[in-house]
């Protein structure tokens, strides 16, 4: 579903350069849950922002869907993210001036061909799957933090992305609230085949992934299914 | 998407509120100050009438003099002053001129229609060549027209066009009260209130100095030659002073005069262009502020829209949207208003030039909104989404 080759990513500043990546190959086939975990600073961010479009690598190639990415115009950026990618971020990043359903509607204005009324229902539908059906309504600072990050759910799975690409989405929440998201997060994985790379600092919530991916300062030093760890 | 717009303004409410009030003031000082200025120029434009370069405007006080002589005496200083080299034409007539303060009006009928009309008595020289007059139908005054029982009068064009419409004038009556007038020509205009204002028309007449039934009128009208300068006013008054011994000769130059009219007229219509001037200026930076206060707060959002599908092109026509549905309510809000002032007439004009202040005061607005947006929108559609999305 994802494949990159030979990822390269640095960052130049006027006084330093930052090797934030470091010949990354990763593929990610259609349908399965990876977790990515690493210290702070070690490019995970980078390595997601990278995988959905929205930061160019330095050098390497990004495949996504099949199709290799090698012009990063805006506007078939824009198309692609929009079509096959939903992002889940750890500070939820909602729109406060926007309703929930308003919220979630967001992903589907970008994309042509989608009226009022059905983007109303698709997100009705998307608030149902998160458990949300009762806020639509509310504004983002009525409602806690592990209800703004299923809003947040709902609004990456509206347009039925073939990815899901999550940075820390538990970082935020507490083991409660936290367990809550990472629940839809594996029954969207499960039911709906959605392919999902998720950042995580949690080892608990790695666990309940297919495959785990370490990362060291801008490097991979491992890729595991997770059924393997638990048995060594 | 234009409602996405709408309900991001419409949730924003209380932070947009000041923006659509300053904008809802400026548009409202905006039609008023280009009502009077499109009121102004269509007046402006329409012909004057007469021609006030070289016109000595000369009031004159005749003292003890007794009213018979004033008569006599009148006559022979228009008489004398016709003689002198540096003067072209000398009238004598009502002093109810354009630029002078003076008005003078009668009421004129015919059949139901009525209006109120400048009324100029001439009784003496020739005051078409004078004032440079425009006969468009019929004919000026000839000797013996101020001893006709027709009562012969010459009407402006608009009075004609009131009371005749497109006929021919010439021939026809108009009444005031019991007395009948003929129409014997009509004249282009003569605006007796000045080329910024506008003015109802008027009618002249003529009247013997004989005719004791009427006052004499004490304004002469002096058409200079050219190059003739306020030097030779000083042997004007001497040469007058032999025919008429012992009266004031007070002299005007209808070009200064015309230019005072048109500072006092000009004047506090600068004095409002400024205040449109600052309360735009102050709209400019309400918006420049408002999108760079936007821009900063909602960094996120943007980097978020990007994510979600939004080009570089959609997040800047959405700032520059939320720009124009704020500028939209506060224009909405500004024409309901500016239009009660138009049904109530509180201007006094010609409804066409709402409509024109109207049309150009709501693009005026509209341009001031794009062309401050259109910066700070760049801006915010050149926010690189990975570092606006970037979080610790
Ligand atoms: N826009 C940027 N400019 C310069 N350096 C950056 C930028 N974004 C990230 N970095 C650097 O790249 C490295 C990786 O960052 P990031 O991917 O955010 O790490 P992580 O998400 O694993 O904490 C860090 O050293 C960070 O300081
Ligand atoms: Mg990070």
């Amino acid at each position: 579903m994802i494949t990159l080759s030979d990822i390269e990513k640095v960052y130049q500043t006027k006084t330093i350069e930052t090797v934030a990546l470091q010949r990354v190959n990763l593929a990610v086939p259609k349908g399965e849950f990876v977790s990515i975990m690493g210290p702070s600073g070690c490019g995970k961010s980078t390595l997601l922002n990278i995988m959905g479009l929205l930061d160019v690598p330095t050098s390497g190639v990004v495949t996504i869907d099949g199709q290799p990415i090698k012009s990063y115009k805006d506007k078939e950026l824009a198309h692609i993210r929009n079509e096959k990618i939903g992002f889940v971020f750890q500070s939820y990043h909602l729109v406060n001036d926007l309703s929930v359903l308003d919220n979630v509607e967001l992903p589907l204005l970008y994309r042509s061909g989608v009226s009022g009324s059905e983007r109303t229902k698709l997100a009705k539908d998307a608030l149902e799957k998160v458990g949300l059906s009762a806020r639509t309504k509310h504004f983002p600072n009525q409602l806690s933090g592990g209800q703004r990050q299923r809003v947040a759910i709902a609004r990456a799975l509206i347009g039925n992305p073939a990815i899901i690409l999550a940075d820390e989405p538990t970082g935020n929440l507490d083991s409660v609230m936290g367990e809550e998201v990472m629940n839809i997060l594996l029954d969207l994985n499960r039911n709906d085949g959605t392919t999902i790379v998720m950042v995580t600092h949690d080892e608990n919530m790695a666990h309940k992934t297919e495959r785990l991916v370490r990362f060291f300062d801008g490097q991979q030093v491992s890729d595991s299914k997770v059924f393997d760890l638990q048995t060594v | 998407m234009i409602k996405h717009l709408f309900k991001l303004v419409w949730n924003r409410r209380r932070a947009n509120f000041l923006m659509i009030m300053a904008i809802f003031f400026s548009f409202l000082v905006l039609f008023g100050t280009i009502s009077v200025l499109v009121n102004s120029w269509q007046n402006y434009k329409k012909p004057l009438g007469f021609e006030p370069e070289r016109i000595w405007y000369v009031n004159i006080q005749h003292y003890q003099t007794p009213k018979d002589e004033v008569r006599v005496i009148s006559e022979q200083l228009v008489r004398k002053l016709q003689t002198l080299p540096e003067i072209e034409h000398v009238a004598l007539a009502s002093g109810n001129a354009a630029y002078s303060g003076w008005s003078n009006m009668m009421g004129l009928t015919r059949g139901n229609l009525q209006r109120g009309i400048n009324n100029v008595t001439i009784q003496g020289g020739d005051f078409k060549s004078t004032m440079d007059l425009n006969v468009v139908e019929g004919r000026w005054f000839q000797d013996g027209d101020e001893f006709s029982n027709q009562n012969p009068m010459v009407i402006t064009q608009d009075i004609k066009q009131f009371f005749f419409g497109n006929e021919s004038a010439a021939g026809k009556k108009l009444k005031s009260g019991d007395k009948e007038f003929t129409v014997i020509g009509v004249i282009e205009a003569y605006r007796t209130n000045g080329e910024l204002n506008s003015d109802a028309g008027t009618f002249m007449r003529v009247s013997s100095l004989a005719d004791t039934s009427r006052w004499v009128e004490n304004t002469l009208y002096l058409r200079m030659k050219p190059g003739v300068t306020s030097g030779i006013e000083e042997k004007l008054l001497k040469e007058a002073g032999s025919v008429a011994t012992g009266w004031k000769l007070d002299v005007k130059y209808m070009d200064q005069m015309r230019a005072s009219y048109m500072k006092e007229n000009l004047t506090p219509l600068l004095i409002f262009a400024i205040i449109c001037a600052f309360l735009i200026l102050n709209v400019a930076l309400g918006i420049f502020g408002v999108l760079w206060y936007n821009i900063n707060k909602r960094y996120s959002e943007i980097g978020l829209r990007r994510a979600l599908g939004a080009t570089a092109n959609q997040i800047y026509k959405q700032f520059l949207g939320e720009i124009l549905v704020l500028a939209t309510l506060g224009l909405v809000l500004g024409s309901f208003f500016a239009i009660q002032f138009v049904l109530l007439d509180v201007m006094g004009m010609q409804p066409e030039v709402y409509y024109y202040a109207l049309g150009i005061s709501i693009v005026m607005i509209y341009l001031l909104v794009i062309v401050c947006a259109f910066q700070p929108s760049r801006q915010a559609a050149a926010i690189h989404p990975a570092l606006a999305l970037h979080e610790e």
